[in-house]
C-alpha cells in the first residue's frame, strides 16, 4: 500500500485541520477530545471513510495533547488525562520554566505517540485476544495498583491522602448503579439531577480552575512572582534541549509502554494511564524528592503515557471492537455510520483502512509535534497576560464546557460552581485535591469491575488472590508500589525532622 | 475462612456493597485521624488547636465579589442567555480585579469582554454548533 | 497594554466581518424556511433536540436516530441534533421539555418494557407521552454462544441441560430491556417445557452495554449472551480466532431474515402460554403529551416520505436494520396492544435476583 495512494493531500489537510482543532479544544480548559469528535462525528458522513478517520484521528491526537498546555501554564487540566502534566508542569512554570516544560511534554508527546502507533503497527494482529486475558478481577486491581499514586503523592499526611482518594471515590459512586439501574447516595431534593452523578469534566475544572480564582481572589489577584521573570535570560537551566531526553530513556519508554498497554484495556478507564505512569516514575526515579516540585521527568511521564494511550486504546477496537476509552466508542461510531463493523476481521477485511489509519496517526502526530513545538514560543506568554484579564475568560470556557458536556444541562455548571467552592475549601480542611480527583476519576471503573466479580464467583472474594498469575503478579506490583511510596514517605519525613532540629 | 471472604451478594442490593465499603472505609480511616491527631496535641500543648479558613488580611471585596457574581452569572445565564450575561460577568469581574474604575480599567474590560464573548459565541455557538446556555 | 489592547481589537473586527459574512447566508435560509411552508411536513423550529434512550453512538437506537434525523430534517426543513443521553435522562429531559416540538425522544421496545420491569418509574408509561410513528426494526434481536459449546439453538441447549443435570447455563441480559424480554420468555418456556428442575439451573448475569456481554462470554461469567446480528455477525466469520468466535441460537423476530439464516424462536418451537414466543425489536418516536396535533402531523407525513427514499433504507440496511414505517395513530394502538401482550410474561418472569448468579 503505497502513502499517497490511501492518503490523498484532502485527507492529510483534513488530517492537520482535526488536529488543530483538537490542540486548541484540548487546550481551552472545559473542552475535551472527546468532545471535539463528537461534534465532527456528524459531519464525517458527508465524508468518504479515510477522509472521516484522518479528521477524527487528527482531533484525537491533537486533543489529547493539547490538554498540556494549560496542564503546564496555568495549573488548570485541560484533559482528563493531563491531570498529572500539573502536578510537575506547574511547579516548572512557577519557576519560570513554562517554555521548557511546555517542550519537554511536546516531545514526550509525540514519542508516546509513535510507540504506541508502533505496538500498534506491528502487534495489533497478535494482541487481538490479550485484553480477554484481563477479566474484571484482574482489571479491578489494575486500577487498585493506578490508585497507589494516591500513596506516593500525598503531601504532609498520609492518611490525609488516602482519606481523600476514599472521599473522590465516594462522590464519583452517587447515582445510578448501571448493572441494577438503582440509585444510591442521592441528596434528597436532587433525584433528577444527580441521577447519573456529577459529571467528570466540571468536577475536575471546579476543582482547579474555579478553586483556583477564588484563592486568588482571597489574595487579592496579585500579579504571581513568575509572572514578572523574564524566561530564558541565557541561563541553559531553563533552556530547553533534546540533550535533556538523555537520561531520560527509560522513563519514556516505561511511561509509553504503560500508556499502551493501560489503553489495551477497555473499563480501565484513558486516565489512568498517566497517573500510573506518573507514579512509577516517582517510584524508579533517582530523586523521587524532586517529582511534585518541577522536575521535567513528572511531565515526560504524564505525557508520554497520555499520548501513549491512543495506540492502545486501539488495539481492543480493531482486534474486538470493543473501545479501549471513550474517545475510541466515538471512533466506532463513525466507522458504523458508515457501514463498517469494526472487530476481529476489520484489519483483515479491511487493508486499506487500516493502513489509513496508520497513515493517519502518523501524520497526526508529526503535526501535532510541529504545530505545538513551533507555537510554544507563543503560547507560553499566556502566563503574563494579567490574571484580571485571564480568569474571567477562563470562567467563561469553563462554563461553556460544562454546559455543553452534556448538550445543555445547566446543573453541570452548577457543578462547576459547587466543586469550584470545594476546591477552595479542601485544602484548608486537608483534603488532597489531586488524591481526591484520582479517586473520583477511577472510583466508578473500580466498583463495576469489583461488582461484575463478585457476581460471577457469587460473592466469593478469594477469586481476587485465585484467579491466576496475572492476577499474583498485579498484587505484587500494588504490594510493593505500596511499600516503595511509603518508604519513601518516611525518608522524606525524616529528613524534615532533621533539618528542623 | 472461607467465610470471611464472602460477601453476600444480591442482584438487586448489588448497588449498596461499593458505598457500604467505601464509607466502612472512610468511617475507619476518618476516626484513626481525629485520634492521632488529639493524641498529638496531647503530647504537644503548646500547639493549640487554630484553624484559619482565611489567609491574613485577605482581600474581602474580591473574594466575596468573585463569589457573588459567579452565582449571579450561573442565574442569569437561564434568565437572559449567553450573549448578554457573559458580557456583563466579565466586565464586572474584570473591573472587580483590577479594582479602581479609571477610563482605561472600564475600557479594557469592555474589549475583554465583548471580544471574548464574542469569540466563544461565535467559534463555538455558530462554527461548532454547540448547545450555548 | 497598548499592543495587547490593538490584538484584541483586531481580532474582534475580524471576528464581526467572518460572522456578518455567515449572517447573510443565514438570512437566505430562513427565506426557504418561509417558502416552505406550504408542505405540511415542515414546522416551525429551527432546532429540534432528538434525545435518544441510549448512551452508546455504536448501538442500534443512535444509527436508526442518525439515518433518520438526516433525512427527516430536509423534509421538516429544520435542523436535527440526536443526542445519546441515556433513557433515564432522556425521559426526565423530555417531561421537562416544552410543548413545541424542539424536543423529541426516540426508542425502542424498551421504553415500556422498562416501566413493566419497574427499571423507569411510572411517569415513563406510554400513556404520558404522544406516541409517534414506528420507523425501523432490527430483526436482529439475537442469543449467541461460544463457537464451540455443546447446542446449536436455544431449544438444544434446554435439552443438553435436562441430558446433563450437573451442568448451568448463565445468561448474560441486560435488565429491564429487550434482552431481558427474550431471556424471561426462554426461561418461562423451559419451565414449561422441562420443569423446574431444569429451570433452576439457568442463571442470569446482569451486565450493561454489548461490549460488557462480549467480554462476559469470553471470560466465562457467561454460557449465553443476548446480542445482535448487525453487532454480532462478525464474531461468527470463519476466520476469527477459536477464543473469541461465536455462533448464534436463534432471534426473537417473527421471521428470518433473507441475508442470514438463524432459526427464530417461534420455529425452533419457543412458546409461553400456548403461544409462539415472537419479539420484534420496533423503534419509534415519543413526544411530549401537550404537543400541537399539527406537529404529529407534520413528524408523520415527514416520515412517510422517508420511509419512501431509498437512501434511508440503504441506510439502514448496510448495519441490517428494516424499513418498518406505522404512522402515529397506528403506532399507538399497536404498541399498547403489544405492551399488553407482554404483560404475561413480566408477571410470571423470575425474579433477578433469585436467578442472578
Amino acid at each position: 500500500m503505497q502513502f499517497f495512494e490511501i492518503l490523498t493531500p484532502m485527507t492529510i489537510l483534513l488530517c492537520s485541520l482535526g488536529v488543530f482543532i483538537g490542540i486548541v479544544m484540548g487546550a481551552i480548559p472545559g473542552m475535551t477530545a472527546t468532545m471535539a469528535i463528537a461534534i465532527f462525528l456528524p459531519i464525517t458522513y458527508a465524508l468518504d471513510m479515510i477522509e472521516s478517520i484522518g479528521l477524527l484521528i487528527g482531533l484525537y491526537v491533537g486533543g489529547i495533547s493539547g490538554g498540556l498546555v494549560p496542564a503546564v501554564l496555568i495549573n488548570i487540566p485541560g484533559t482528563p488525562s493531563s491531570l498529572t502534566t500539573t502536578f510537575d508542569g506547574y511547579p516548572m512554570t512557577q519557576k519560570g520554566e513554562g517554555e521548557k516544560a511546555l517542550k519537554v511534554g511536546v516531545t514526550a508527546s509525540v514519542f508516546g505517540g509513535f510507540f504506541s502507533l508502533a505496538v500498534l503497527y506491528f502487534f495489533a494482529p497478535m494482541l487481538s485476544t490479550f485484553a480477554i486475558d484481563f477479566s474484571s478481577v484482574e482489571m479491578f486491581l489494575i486500577i487498585l495498583f493506578a490508585m497507589t499514586i494516591i500513596a506516593s503523592i500525598s503531601k504532609g499526611s498520609l492518611l490525609g491522602g488516602i482519606f481523600s482518594g476514599l472521599l473522590g471515590i465516594l462522590i464519583s459512586l452517587i447515582g445510578t448503579f448501571t448493572i441494577n439501574n438503582e440509585t444510591r447516595l442521592i441528596p434528597p431534593g436532587f433525584e433528577s439531577e444527580l441521577i447519573y452523578g456529577f459529571t467528570l469534566l466540571p468536577v475536575l475544572i471546579g476543582l482547579f480552575a474555579v478553586g483556583q480564582l477564588l484563592e486568588e481572589a482571597e489574595k487579592g489577584m496579585k500579579a504571581s512572582a513568575h509572572q514578572k521573570i523574564k524566561l530564558q535570560k541565557g541561563d541553559t537551566k531553563s533552556k530547553f534541549s533534546f540533550r535533556l531526553f538523555k537520561n531520560q530513556k527509560v522513563n519514556v519508554v516505561r511511561s509509553s509502554l504503560l500508556g499502551t498497554f493501560i489503553g489495551m484495556l477497555p473499563g480501565v478507564g484513558g486516565s489512568a494511564a498517566s497517573i500510573t505512569a506518573y507514579s512509577q516514575a516517582k517510584n524508579f526515579s533517582k530523586n523521587p524528592k524532586e517529582l511534585g516540585k518541577g522536575s521535567p521527568e513528572g511531565v515526560v511521564a504524564s505525557e508520554s503515557a497520555n499520548n501513549g494511550l491512543i495506540g492502545g486504546a486501539l488495539v481492543p477496537m480493531l482486534s474486538l471492537g470493543i473501545p479501549g476509552d471513550s474517545t475510541t466508542a466515538i471512533l466506532i461510531a463513525a466507522f458504523l455510520l458508515q457501514g463498517i463493523q469494526v472487530g476481529p476481521l476489520f484489519i483483515s477485511s479491511n487493508p486499506d483502512l487500516w493502513s489509513g489509519m496508520v497513515f493517519a496517526l502518523i501524520v497526526a502526530n508529526i503535526a501535532m509535534f510541529f504545530m505545538m513545538f513551533l507555537t510554544v514560543k507563543y503560547f507560553a506568554k499566556i502566563v503574563f497576560i494579567p490574571k484580571y484579564l485571564i480568569f474571567p475568560i477562563i470562567i467563561v470556557a469553563c462554563v461553556i464546557g460544562s454546559y455543553a458536556i452534556n448538550n445543555g444541562i445547566m446543573f453541570d455548571v452548577w457543578t462547576l460552581l459547587l466543586f469550584g467552592f470545594l476546591g477552595y475549601i479542601f485544602p484548608k480542611l486537608g483534603i488532597q485535591i489531586p488524591s481526591f480527583l484520582i479517586g473520583f476519576i477511577l472510583g466508578a471503573e473500580a466498583e463495576k469491575n469489583f461488582i461484575d466479580t463478585l457476581q460471577g464467583s457469587g460473592g466469593d472474594l478469594s477469586v481476587f488472590f485465585t484467579n491466576g498469575p496475572v492476577a499474583i503478579v498485579l498484587w505484587i506490583l500494588i504490594l510493593g508500589s505500596i511499600i516503595f511510596s511509603v518508604a519513601d514517605y518516611r525518608k522524606g519525613k525524616k529528613e524534615e525532622a532533621t533539618y528542623a532540629s | 475462612m472461607s467465610e470471611v471472604f464472602t460477601i453476600d451478594f444480591s442482584y438487586s442490593t448489588s448497588h449498596l456493597i461499593f458505598p457500604r465499603i467505601i464509607i466502612g472505609l472512610l468511617i475507619l480511616l476518618g476516626a484513626i485521624l481525629l485520634i492521632t491527631n488529639f493524641l498529638k496535641r496531647l503530647r504537644d500543648q503548646s500547639k493549640v488547636f487554630k484553624f484559619k479558613l482565611f489567609t491574613d488580611n485577605y482581600d474581602k471585596a474580591k473574594f466575596y465579589g468573585s463569589i457573588v457574581l459567579l452565582i449571579t452569572y450561573a442565574v442569569s445565564l437561564e434568565q437572559i442567555g449567553f450573549f448578554l450575561s457573559s458580557v456583563i460577568f466579565v466586565t464586572l469581574l474584570t473591573l472587580l480585579y483590577i479594582g479602581n474604575l479609571k477610563r482605561k480599567s472600564i475600557l479594557i474590560s469592555l474589549v475583554n469582554s465583548m471580544s471574548i464573548t464574542f469569540v466563544f459565541w461565535y467559534v463555538f455557538g455558530q462554527l461548532f454548533d454547540i448547545t450555548l446556555p | 497594554m497598548k499592543k495587547f489592547m490593538f490584538i484584541m481589537l483586531v481580532a474582534f473586527l475580524s471576528a464581526v466581518l467572518v460572522a456578518c459574512e455567515s449572517g447573510s447566508g443565514e438570512t437566505t435560509g430562513d427565506e426557504t424556511e418561509a417558502i416552505g411552508q406550504e408542505e405540511e411536513a415542515a414546522v416551525d423550529v429551527d432546532r429540534v433536540r432528538m434525545l435518544i434512550g441510549s448512551t452508546a453512538t455504536g448501538g442500534d437506537t443512535y444509527q436508526i436516530a442518525d439515518a433518520l434525523s438526516r433525512h427527516a430534517e430536509d423534509v421538516m426543513e429544520t435542523n436535527m441534533q440526536v443526542d445519546a443521553v441515556g433513557s433515564l435522562r432522556a425521559f426526565d429531559e423530555l417531561g421537562k421539555a416544552e410543548d413545541d416540538g424542539s424536543t423529541i425522544m426516540f426508542f425502542h421496545d424498551m421504553s415500556y418494557l422498562g416501566v413493566e420491569y419497574g427499571s423507569f418509574g411510572e411517569e415513563a408509561e406510554l400513556e404520558n407521552w404522544t406516541i409517534g410513528p414506528i420507523v425501523a426494526t432490527n430483526p436482529g434481536n439475537a442469543f449467541l454462544t461460544n463457537a464451540d459449546a455443546p447446542y446449536d439453538t436455544m431449544v438444544e441447549s434446554a435439552e443438553w441441560l435436562s441430558e446433563n443435570p450437573d451442568e448451568t447455563i448463565t445468561v448474560a441480559v441486560e435488565s429491564g430491556g429487550v434482552s431481558q424480554i427474550g431471556f424471561d420468555g426462554f426461561y418461562l418456556w423451559v419451565e414449561e417445557e422441562f420443569g423446574t428442575d431444569v429451570s433452576d439451573r439457568i442463571h442470569a448475569y446482569v451486565t450493561g452495554s454489548q461490549e460488557d456481554k462480549n467480554q462476559a462470554l469470553w471470560d466465562g461469567n457467561a454460557d449465553i449472551i443476548h446480542g445482535s446480528i448487525g453487532a454480532n455477525e462478525q464474531y461468527t466469520q470463519d476466520e476469527v480466532e477459536d477464543r473469541i468466535k461465536m455462533k448464534f441460537l436463534g432471534i426473537t423476530a417473527g421471521e428470518r431474515m433473507e441475508e442470514i439464516e438463524i432459526p427464530t424462536f417461534a420455529e425452533q418451537g419457543v412458546t409461553v402460554n400456548g403461544d409462539e414466543f415472537i419479539f420484534d425489536k420496533e423503534f419509534f418516536l415519543l413526544m411530549p403529551e401537550d404537543i400541537d396535533e399539527s406537529y404529529v402531523q407534520a413528524v408523520d407525513n415527514a416520515v412517510e416520505q422517508v420511509v419512501e427514499d431509498p437512501s434511508y433504507e440503504e441506510d439502514l440496511v448496510t448495519n441490517r436494520y428494516t424499513v418498518n414505517h406505522m404512522s402515529a395513530a397506528e403506532a399507538e394502538e399497536y404498541l399498547l396492544d403489544k405492551r399488553d401482550n407482554f404483560r404475561y410474561i413480566i408477571e410470571n418472569a423470575p425474579n433477578l435476583d433469585d436467578i442472578a448468579r
